[in-house]
């Protein structure tokens, strides 16, 4: 029988590394796809995911078991997530032409073929839900992509944001209200 | 009511909360069959929902990397935990050495190797002075011709390096640097076949050395592993094989 995050997270807490890579097998691709959803790039997703992980296990002596694992980790990621986005609002990267990456990537393209057409227009979309999400205020976005990308409840979004259940549904709300005012013209 | 003639689709404003909550599957119990009721009767409110379910699916972009890339997720981060466990265990001796017990323990052998100094020292230390390591330089450099030729166009080498690295600063991209600082680690451009693999190092090393940070190393260092310029060798050692079309990073535009 597989065990409980519970009893991975004490063994780890006891020096065992092989527990912590248990758990980093488990909460990977989660941890990734949440990171994705607020980096909305590959490489960067992978790296605030693995930071987040980085910091768990440093960190790991200080997990009382108040929270879950999934919730104290979960947190540690979004915080990061958070100010990755702080830190790129403030000096954006134009290093590189991130369209040149994404044709690097096979698993970018859909395993339907599209029309030219469809791919210019689902180009489109993307980029302007891209900058419509970017212009949420963090508790907005983090709520709204925590439910509606992640499909997390409201309490387990409440918990990890640290806040009220009300709390966590006006800014879902309020997210909801913004996004459909910029994404009319696909509504 | 809902009115009908806004472009957008206006529910019930004391509503949309709900909605929205609806929506996600979230209104629970009496708030729910009580919304379910209202929806029958109202068309802005039902026009709304299936906005809602039309539009917030396109705010999701999916992503589902190959294997390969979560094989490589793992083994980076292992790689990663164990740096962050030998730099733990470096912070976890120096503690140790200056736990209160061993300390007072050092201290008392320095009082005692300088009593010992002072009492016992007058006749047994040489009296005439070390000479210091810079004159005993310059006695040699004097002295041994083939040495001096040698030191001499290692300083120049040496300044030379400092130039190009201040160049390679002011006017190459993060990528290029990075790019030139693998192929310095594997000695491309030297006399004598080139080593290929470099030894461990990790991207913060690297960061330091190119002048970025560590996730922008990441970054150039999966798109140079793609375009087949450098290879992980894997194992526990981790080595890196460069190749060497990774010049065409530093050649090209």
């Amino acid at each position: 029988m597989n065990p409980r995050d519970e009893e991975l997270v004490a063994s780890a807490q006891k020096g065992d590394r092989r527990a912590f890579e248990e758990l980093v097998e488990r909460h990977k691709h989660k941890a990734y796809h949440i990171a994705f959803d607020f980096a909305r790039d590959r490489e960067e997703a992978k790296d605030l995911s693995q930071e987040a992980f980085l910091k768990a296990f440093s960190n790991l002596k200080k997990f009382d078991g108040r929270s879950s694992f999934y919730t104290w980790f979960y947190r540690i990621l979004v915080n990061l997530c958070l100010d990755y986005k702080r830190r790129q609002k403030r000096a954006p990267s134009d290093e590189f032409d991130e369209t040149v990456e994404h044709q690097l990537e096979p698993s970018h393209q859909p395993s339907i073929p599209m029309s030219p057409d469809q791919h210019v227009l689902a180009g489109q979309i993307s980029h302007k839900v891209g900058v419509a999400l970017q212009a949420l205020p963090p508790k907005q976005r983090t709520a709204f992509i925590l439910k509606n990308h992640q499909g997390l409840s409201i309490k387990e979004i409440a918990e990890m944001m640290q806040t009220a259940e009300g709390t966590v549904k006006v800014h879902l709300h309020r997210a909801v209200m913004a996004l459909r005012q910029r994404l009319a013209e696909f509504a | 009511m809902a009115d009908q003639n806004n472009p957008l689709v206006v529910p019930c404003k004391t509503l949309e909360e709900d909605l929205v909550l609806f929506h996600y599957g979230d209104l629970a119990g009496t708030e729910r069959h009580a919304l379910q009721s209202h929806l029958i009767g109202c068309t802005g409110c039902a026009a709304y929902l299936r906005e809602l379910g039309n539009l917030l699916p396109l705010t999701v972009k999916a992503d589902e990397p190959a294997q390969t890339f979560w094989d490589d997720y793992s083994r980076e981060l292992r790689h990663k935990l164990d740096a962050t466990t030998e730099k733990k265990l470096w912070w976890q001796n120096l503690a140790v050495i200056f736990q209160p017990r061993l300390l007072s323990a050092a201290a008392g052998a320095v009082v005692v190797a300088i009593a010992l100094a002072f009492t016992l020292g007058k006749g047994v230390w040489p009296t005439k002075d070390i000479p210091h390591d810079d004159e005993a330089m310059m006695e040699a450099l004097h002295r041994e011709h083939t040495l001096s030729d040698m030191f001499v166009a290692y300083l120049l080498a040496r300044n030379i390096r400092y130039e190009e690295d201040l160049v390679d600063q002011l006017f190459n991209s993060s990528e290029k640097r990075l790019a030139r600082v693998l192929l310095m680690l594997a000695h491309f451009g030297k006399e004598g076949v080139p080593e290929t693999v470099v030894p461990r190092i990790s991207q913060e090393t690297l960061a330091e050395m190119v002048g970025t940070t560590r996730s922008r190393v990441s970054f150039f260092m999966n798109r140079f592993r793609k375009l087949g310029f450098i290879h992980y060798a894997g194992g526990s050692e981790g080595a890196l094989q460069v190749h060497s079309s990774l010049l065409n990073v530093v050649l090209h535009d």
